[in-house]
């Protein structure tokens, strides 16, 4: 990932730099990016979410807990991630009620977390958004198996004409029967690339609070082509600082693709 | 997960993380550095087989071991088996993703009558032949433990060995000899031959059995060589306090049926009811200390980050130290998240000051409790030791402690059961429901906080092997029938709720609970014909059974309802749990004069034999005087 190191641009710009819940000397926020892989694919986002509840507990963090019958940690995440995707780009906040050091702190949780996840990187977050109202983009790297039915170039070319409509509706089916979204409003970039076999798409998507594209929902019409997700990860998740794209800990995005799949 | 490279495929199985082990606290061994390779087996689905927390003991003691390796492996469900056949892709162990079939060992526990199937549905999967007759050196060894094995001839066919009673010392045992024979490179038939000289271990191979021509009964069950022991007694451990128990336990990703810490405070249950195989199997009670419970949290909670433990054991609330048990554990972990709970509760106040304490910060569910009879006559001939009194008891101070949702457990077709006795089931809900009622407007409550209502619950008994009753006949799906249909005119009314079962599966159950060798072969036709999943409503297939019976010339009704006498040759007689026939014979003569057996945690002994057969004593923490 290019980064640009400004140590001031954490939480980004000229957004509400206090949320609700972090008021001053009481709580503090630590936001953590995590690494799904190997058979982490598996795992759901609520399954995800309770595995680390638990990693939290066995730790014994000094995570705030909600008040009433049941009380909960409170733990935030970003957006869910589809089933059997990999991800570089797990993020999530952590209201601690005291203030560890933070290297010691993000070594004993690296070395603690359950297998298939791991800890790329952790930071105190003083004065920033809150994850859901931070993030509105993710980039995903997708290698298709291009099918029997297309060729690499019709498969390219289809992207091409998704990119330059001014909409391109499809329909999905979702648990409440068959809805047609707007692909287009969803894509923000998308970049194609033939290796071999297959089709590496870069997508740069709408995802967050405002507007969302699922990756596999912006693959339909691929799919419908023939051809299939090999490999789908999440490299990252940004929101605004300033003009610019950054992602949660306020490192800003200079140019776009630059997916590096961690790891691997 | 070592290294292993999953499947894209798996996301287009339901649930894929049932699938690709690695979880929190799951064992890695180098399998290149291991003498043996141990699969300990469920045949069920994961989210049943994660719940059992017999496997989860056997595999910390064995994985302690630095030579052996055990992994876990549970019956896929069908998307998942028929995507595998396609992928060509074997039964495998969820450690290492190695096929079983090239393990040493595979261990399946038999929990419940209805998995058999899925053993031969497991064992097909996995590529080993089904007979134990048929397999050879390059297989495994198919041994089973677990509940069922107190009657296994249905399975003689399909098992190398059966391991009786508690396995934490003799699966060790069994781990050594392999082992060493392994080693060796001693042939499979020496190795069962030595297996069968360990105490508690049974190989049905070495025995013989004869059936009557006249009444098709068993005529005996006798060993085919010397050396071999006529009888098998079950296993304890020696010292149950000093009995190793799991602290780093596989914790699953997905939600599992029971997902929290299962901590055993005791094992065995001295009640006596009549019909409750537990109850004379896992005799004699033994409790742990509440030092070593506290213990045992802790390290659970650290190794596993579970926020919910239940003190589990046949009766929880009879440990002669729940209520401390229950008030430190409270005080310890209360304030952090973690809640404690007892999995099921006796009738009486007791038992309802403790699920209190327990929830007295929660939303009050509902509560569950057990009269099993509806009149105290058939409640005393099954030596229930519940009365009217204290489930009324039980019911109001439950409701003026917040529930207001109440479920009744029977049973139905017990023996000497008349339409009387039906008929009082509803009596009973409708006493308990406006008793309920009273102490909710006792109480003042208003509005939806007052509604109270009750669920009946009516399970068909299922006579089982060495219990008290079981000589005695199960009633013919057509009476169930009729007792149903009685039932659901009874048992209703606004606020009361009736809930019951297929009698079919009842019925299955009770063939098998009490079978012989010659239901092999329906089991193996049964399964050949798609039979599997039987514990499962959308797979179980009652005429696919049927059809089975017929075929192999089998009646079924001769194992389910055909009463024996006392000089029957049961296929189990060689099969001992520890507690006397002579026990066995006296309860059933008890039961029909509707007498009461004292507990023999507060009586004196009862002489049910268990003590003396096995050398050793109950264990209590500390002298009772509460009942």
């Amino acid at each position: 990932m290019t980064t640009l190191n400004t140590a001031n641009a954490v939480g980004a710009g000229d957004a509400a730099t206090v949320t609700a819940t972090a008021t001053a000397n009481t709580f503090h926020i630590l936001r953590l990016r995590l690494q799904k892989k190997e058979h982490g694919r598996f795992i759901s986002h609520l399954d995800l979410m309770r595995a680390f509840e638990r990693t939290v507990r066995r730790l014994q963090l000094p995570v705030a807990l909600t008040e009433g019958f049941h009380p909960h940690y409170r733990i935030s995440f970003g957006p869910a991630l589809p089933l059997g995707a990999s991800s570089s780009a797990e993020y999530c906040d952590l209201i601690l009620t005291a203030r560890p050091e933070q290297s010691a702190l993000l070594e004993k949780i690296g070395r603690h977390l359950p297998p298939g996840l791991s800890l790329i990187d952790g930071s105190y977050i003083d004065n920033g958004q809150s994850l859901s109202d931070f993030i509105m983009r993710a980039s995903y790297r997708v290698r298709l198996a291009i099918g029997d039915f297309a060729t690499a170039e019709e498969l390219i070319a289809l992207g091409k004409r998704i990119l330059e409509s001014e909409q391109f509706p499809i329909e999905t089916e979702t648990r409440k029967g068959l809805r047609t979204i707007d692909l287009r409003s969803g894509i923000d970039q998308a970049q194609w690339a033939v290796s071999g076999e297959e089709l590496i798409c870069d997508l740069f998507l709408a995802a967050g609070s405002a507007n969302n594209l699922k990756p596999q929902d912006a693959l339909i019409p691929f799919i419908r082509k023939g051809a299939a997700p090999n490999e789908l990860h999440r490299a990252g998740l940004y929101g605004k600082s300033g003009q610019n794209w950054a992602d949660p800990f306020g490192n800003v995005l200079l140019k776009w693709p630059e997916v590096k799949i961690e790891g691997e | 997960m070592s290294g292993r490279k999953l499947p894209n495929w798996l996301t287009e199985v339901s649930k894929p993380a049932r699938y690709t082990g690695g979880e929190l606290n799951a064992v890695q061994k180098d399998s290149t550095r291991m003498d043996l390779r141990f699969a300990l087996a469920f045949p069920d689905v994961y989210e049943i087989a994660m719940s059992h927390l017999g496997i989860k003991i056997l595999y910390e003691i064995l994985n302690d071991l630095e030579w052996v390796w055990a992994e876990r492996v549970f019956a896929p469900w069908p998307d998942m088996a028929e995507r595998m056949a396609k992928e060509t892709v074997p039964l495998y162990g969820l450690e290492s993703g190695d096929p079983v079939a090239a393990f040493d060992v595979i261990g399946f526990t038999l929990q419940y009558e209805l998995s058999y199937s899925n053993i031969l549905y497991m064992l097909d999967l996995a590529g080993i032949p089904l007979q134990a007759a048929q397999r050879s050196e390059k297989d495994p060894l198919i041994i089973a433990g677990g509940p069922c094995t107190y009657n296994p001839e249905p399975l003689a066919d399909f098992l190398d060995a059966v391991v009786l009673g508690e396995g934490e010392e003799v699966i060790v045992e069994i781990a050594e000899l392999l082992r060493k024979l392994k080693q060796a490179g001693a042939p499979r038939r020496e190795k069962l031959a030595a297996l069968a000289g360990l105490p508690g271990v049974y190989v049905p191979s070495f025995y013989q059995v004869e059936y009557a021509a006249a009444d098709q009964t068993l005529s005996f069950v006798r060993p085919v060589k010397p050396g071999i022991p006529e009888r098998i007694t079950k296993r304890i451990v020696q010292n149950y306090e000093a009995a190793p128990f799991p602290v780093c336990p596989p914790v699953p990703f997905i939600d599992i049926v029971q997902d929290r810490i299962a901590l055993e405070i005791q094992r065995g249950c001295t009640r006596g009811c009549r019909f409750c195989q537990a109850g004379m199997v896992y005799r004699p009670v033994r409790e742990r200390s509440p030092e070593k419970i506290k213990q045992l949290m802790d390290a659970n909670i650290c190794s596993t980050g579970y926020a919910e433990i239940t003190l589990s054991s046949l009766s929880s609330a009879d440990h002669s130290c729940i209520a401390e048990l229950a008030a430190d554990s409270i005080a310890q972990y209360g304030a952090s998240g973690v809640t404690i709970s007892l999995p099921s509760l006796r009738a009486d106040a007791f038992s309802v000051a403790l699920a209190e304490k327990m929830e007295s910060s929660g939303r009050k569910s509902s509560l569950t409790f057990a009269p099993e009879a509806g009149t105290q006559r058939l409640r005393d001939v099954i030596n229930k030791g519940v009365r009217e009194e204290d489930l009324i008891d039980a019911v109001e101070s439950a409701t003026a402690a917040g529930w207001r949702s109440f479920k009744l457990y029977f049973m139905i077709g017990l023996p000497t059961e008349t339409e009387e006795d039906l008929e009082a089931i509803g009596a009973l809900a409708r006493i308990v429901l406006s008793k309920a009622r009273a102490a909710v407007s006792a109480a003042g409550a208003k509005g939806k906080n007052s509604v109270v209502t009750v669920t009946v619950s009516a399970s068909t008994f299922v006579p089982k092997a060495n219990t008290p009753f079981q000589w005695r006949p199960q009633d013919p799906i057509a009476t169930i029938r009729q007792k149903q249909d009685l039932l659901r005119r009874v048992v209703r009314g606004r606020g009361i709720d009736f809930q019951w079962h297929d009698p079919e599966t009842s019925f299955l159950e009770a063939v098998f609970a009490r079978g012989d060798r010659r239901l092999g072969a329906v089991l193996e036709k049964a399964w050949r014909s798609g039979c599997k999943f039987d514990g499962w409503n959308e797979y179980f297939d009652f005429d696919l059974w049927q059809r089975a019976f017929a075929e192999c010339g089998i009646d079924p009704t001769f194992y389910a309802n055909r009463q024996r006498d006392y000089q029957e040759v049961l296929p189990w007689n060689h099969l001992s749990a520890g507690v006397d026939r002579s026990y066995l014979i006296s309860e059933d003569q008890k039961a029909g004069q509707a007498a009461l057996t004292e507990d023999c945690r507060t009586g004196e002994c009862l002489g049910c034999g268990v003590c003396q057969t096995l050398d050793t004593q109950p264990s209590i923490s500390k002298a009772v005087d509460t009942p």
